[in-house]
């Protein structure tokens, strides 16, 4: 070493480095490479932000849109002086309700307003079914029963004042237009459609309308054609005059070729219509207005309708999807939430610190550890049969089957390693050092681990726990394995109740033929992807504010 | 043969390390150190670099029981027990031998939380007495004029040398009767230094400090004793061992200015470490 670094030595070694040509060259060789990498990032980022657009417009596409609405009654024809429906007060809408419906209304009452079990409807006294005395006087003890007997007229009275004591003016509103107008949605086109083929062109219009006329001629052209004793009928009798009359060769074949000729007349004729009725079905498909006026004449058009509205989200399911709501599937995927959390976070939470805190390097932990990370990889649809094994079949005296809970342990578990990876994550940046300081003052493990070590983590667990109840609201096939109902129209009232949730809902929409179905699939979408995008942004608040402060 | 200081049973002493070995695993880190540290004085630990000065001092307040496969051998002498006895708490151990770190480490907790931690462990829960305590304790760590009035903010919000005289406070809140100090002014700047070297010798004189520290004038300055370790290295079968040792004890002065051994003179003057 010392014989190296004598002056001498180091007058006598060459430089090792590049020449000053070689270093240039190179150094625009590294340029070119850092920049034909970069460009790739570009493209990456680009291809990512396009599929996303792609994916929100296409979304947004059938979840907004022009509809078709036809009513089986003119409202105008159901009100005095045909004024318009939403001018009338509640008291005359109530009893368009009674004068229509007559004694279905009862059924009404029933669905819409009544807070007694079904089968006590009629014979509980009309204060429980009415709680807040929203019924008319003197009849505390009466029973939906006995209004039913009263005679004609006083009967539907009392209907009548129940309605209007008990719904107010906007609900009113809606069951007139569903239950008597019969106010329907009979199609439904996308957004982009509504924006850029609403309507024909004025020159379209006008060749739509002449069309019909042209129609009819070439058909009265090609009708005059071929009838009885149409051009090809009079020369295919010549030729059969001829030939019963012995005619010289030459003569036949002449004829031969007249009617060959009329039919080929014939045939241009039909060709000419058939290109004029495929220019009135192509100007027809052309906008949305020229086909809903072509399929239904009488029908109200609305040229941008939201699928995605109150309405929607506070209804129940229907198998009609113009009245069907997501409201029993949010509540189905609040309730799921809120189990997931309850199991998750204190089970997931006590395996990290376990494994983070107490557990020593020996093989029995190393093999926990590894399988923790192994098991946040499992597709999801293998806990879902491993949830239908044991949490409905094996436990189903606890879980009573197909039910919240059973659906919430399942997803529990599948999002379990996740929180438990994530919990660790956050234990592990506790600096070493505040545990020193704590076991330093004479703490006791569990005092370090619950005053200093957890209240330093929680933002970091917060996270994980978020992020992964993000990903269990969005779950599907677990969901479906474990039997979530599809079709359920009562709001879950517990852990042990039937339920569906916003992505079973979705699934089920999108599998259905009708073309409504995929609008309010859309729409449910644009519902998961706002609550799973609000969640991840709690949790990066969260993260941002707790680097915040680890800084200061 | 390993160096054994002369000990005065004239003197009260504090804590007594008897010949102790400290090994992780099957190393060896520490070879028979033995040191005899004086009541209500300041005893300085000194030496190079991986000469185990920190490892003693961790084994004081058995703080190396939180390594895995750290084991001590020999025996340190409190109030008449030995610490590494089977029936001693390590926990009552560290409330007894307070600790303050080469990193200031205040927990992301207020001012006031960060010092009634201690009190809180042991169960003091009036808010009056809880009061008392983080006024007195960081009055005696020279912190109360500047921060009496945010008691409320982050210990975190500090400047360095604030937040190390906060881990002081926080440390003698308990009363304890011994404090460790690894290193406790290496992270800081001059002044800050300044203020902790006059912290040791005046707010809390009563008390007895033993303090491990890289810089000479420090020791020089703040301390009455001074322990210099060195470094030994043995060849064993064609492999370096290397291990420390207690090189000389003795006071302050003495040691600086008339060191009985080579080593220590070769060190003090500069020439390695």
């Amino acid at each position: 070493m010392s014989t190296l670094t004598t002056p001498k030595d180091l007058d006598n070694r060459r430089s090792l480095m590049p020449d000053e040509a070689t270093f240039q060259q190179r150094l625009a060789a590294r340029h070119r490479k850092g920049l034909l990498w970069q460009t790739f990032y570009y493209v990456s980022i680009g291809v990512a932000i396009l599929a996303l657009i792609t994916l929100f417009a296409n979304v947004i596409n059938e979840a907004f849109g022009s509809i078709a609405i036809i009513n089986e009654i003119e409202p105008e024809t159901l009100t005095p002086d045909g004024a318009e429906l939403g001018t009338l007060d509640e008291e005359q809408l109530a009893q368009i309700l009674v004068d229509n419906l007559g004694n279905r209304v009862v059924v009404l009452i029933r669905d819409q307003i009544s807070a007694a079990p079904t089968d006590t409807f009629t014979s509980a006294p009309l204060s429980q079914v009415f709680p807040g005395g929203t019924f008319p006087e003197g009849f505390e003890d009466a029973t939906i029963a006995d209004v039913r007997a009263l005679e004609g007229d006083e009967q539907l009275q009392t209907w009548r004042d129940i309605l209007v004591l008990n719904l107010n003016r906007e609900r009113m509103l809606g069951l007139v237009e569903s239950e008597v107008v019969g106010r329907q949605i009979v199609a439904s086109y996308p957004l982009l459609d509504a924006i850029f083929n609403y309507d024909l062109s004025e020159s379209e219009r006008e060749r739509l309308a002449e069309l019909p006329a042209l129609i009819a001629q070439a058909e009265s052209e090609l009708e005059a054609f071929t009838a009885e004793d149409g051009p090809i009928t009079q020369a295919q009798a010549q030729l059969r005059e001829a030939r019963q009359a012995d005619a010289s060769e030459a003569r036949i074949a002449e004829l031969r070729d007249a009617v060959a000729a009329r039919q080929a007349e014939a045939e241009q004729l039909e060709e000419a219509l058939d290109e004029l009725m495929r220019e009135q079905a192509s100007i027809i498909n052309r906008s949305v207005v020229s086909r809903i006026e072509a399929q239904y004449p009488n029908a109200e058009i609305t040229r941008f309708y939201s699928w995605l509205n109150g309405r929607f989200l506070t209804t129940p399911m229907s198998a009609i999807p113009a009245e069907a709501g997501i409201r029993t599937a949010i509540l189905g995927s609040v309730w799921l939430m809120f189990v997931v959390i309850l199991f998750a976070l204190p089970v997931g939470v006590a395996t990290a610190i376990y494994l983070n805190e107490y557990a020593t390097d020996n093989w029995f932990n190393r093999v926990i550890e590894t399988n923790v990370r192994n098991l946040a990889g499992v597709p999801s649809i293998i806990y879902g049969m491993l949830g239908l094994a044991v949490f409905v079949r094996i436990f189903e005296p606890l879980t009573q089957g197909r039910t919240i809970l059973s659906a919430a342990l399942t997803l529990g578990l599948l999002v379990l390693p996740i929180i438990i990876i994530n919990a660790q994550e956050a234990l592990r940046a506790v600096p070493q050092t505040l545990r020193e300081a704590s076991f330093g003052m004479g703490a006791t493990q569990w005092q370090t681990i619950w005053k200093v070590v957890l209240p330093t983590a929680m933002p970091g667990i917060l996270t994980g726990l978020i992020l992964s109840v993000s990903r269990a609201v969005g779950e599907t096939a677990p969901l479906i394995v474990v039997g979530a109902a599809t079709l359920i129209f009562s709001d879950p009232s517990g852990v042990l109740s039937n339920f569906t949730a916003l992505p079973i809902q979705i699934y089920q929409w999108t599998a259905r033929p009708q073309d409504q179905f995929r609008d309010i699939a859309a729409s449910a979408i644009i519902v998961l992807l706002i609550t799973v995008i609000l969640l991840n942004a709690t949790a990066i608040i969260l993260r941002n504010r707790y680097g915040k402060q680890a800084r200061l | 043969m390993v160096y054994v200081p002369e000990i005065d049973n004239s003197k009260e002493q504090a804590v007594l390390l008897d010949k102790v070995n400290v090994f992780y695993g099957n190393y060896q880190a520490v070879k028979d150190v033995t040191i005899p540290v004086e009541k209500g004085r300041i005893t300085a630990f000194i030496g190079p670099s991986g000469c185990g000065k920190s490892t003693v001092l961790r084994a004081i307040n058995r703080m190396n029981d939180l390594v895995e496969g750290a084991r001590v051998d020999g025996s340190i002498i409190y109030n008449g027990k030995n610490l590494y006895d089977a029936d001693v708490d390590p926990v009552e151990v560290r409330r007894r031998i307070g600790m303050v770190f080469q990193k200031p480490n205040p927990f992301p907790k207020s001012i006031y939380d960060n010092v009634a931690y201690g009190p809180r462990l042991l169960g003091v829960k009036k808010k009056a007495d809880l009061d008392e305590i983080v006024e007195r304790s960081l009055r005696s760590a020279a912190l109360w004029d500047e921060v009496k009035n945010d008691m409320r903010k982050s210990g975190l919000a500090l400047s360095g040398g604030q937040q190390q005289r906060l881990c002081i406070a926080r440390t003698i809140a308990i009363e304890p009767d011994i404090i460790l100090m690894d290193e406790p002014a290496s992270a800081l700047d001059p002044i800050a230094t300044q203020r902790i070297e006059q912290l040791m010798r005046e707010e809390l004189a009563e008390f007895t400090i033993i303090i491990v520290t890289h810089n000479m004038q420090q020791a020089q300055r703040a301390s009455d004793f001074v322990a210099f370790f060195n470094i030994r290295k043995e060849d064993r079968n064609g492999q370096e061992i290397r291990w420390g040792e207690l090189a000389e004890f003795g006071e302050t002065d003495q040691v600086f200015n008339n060191p009985v051994r080579e080593e220590t003179a070769e060190y003090i003057a500069g020439r390695f470490g």
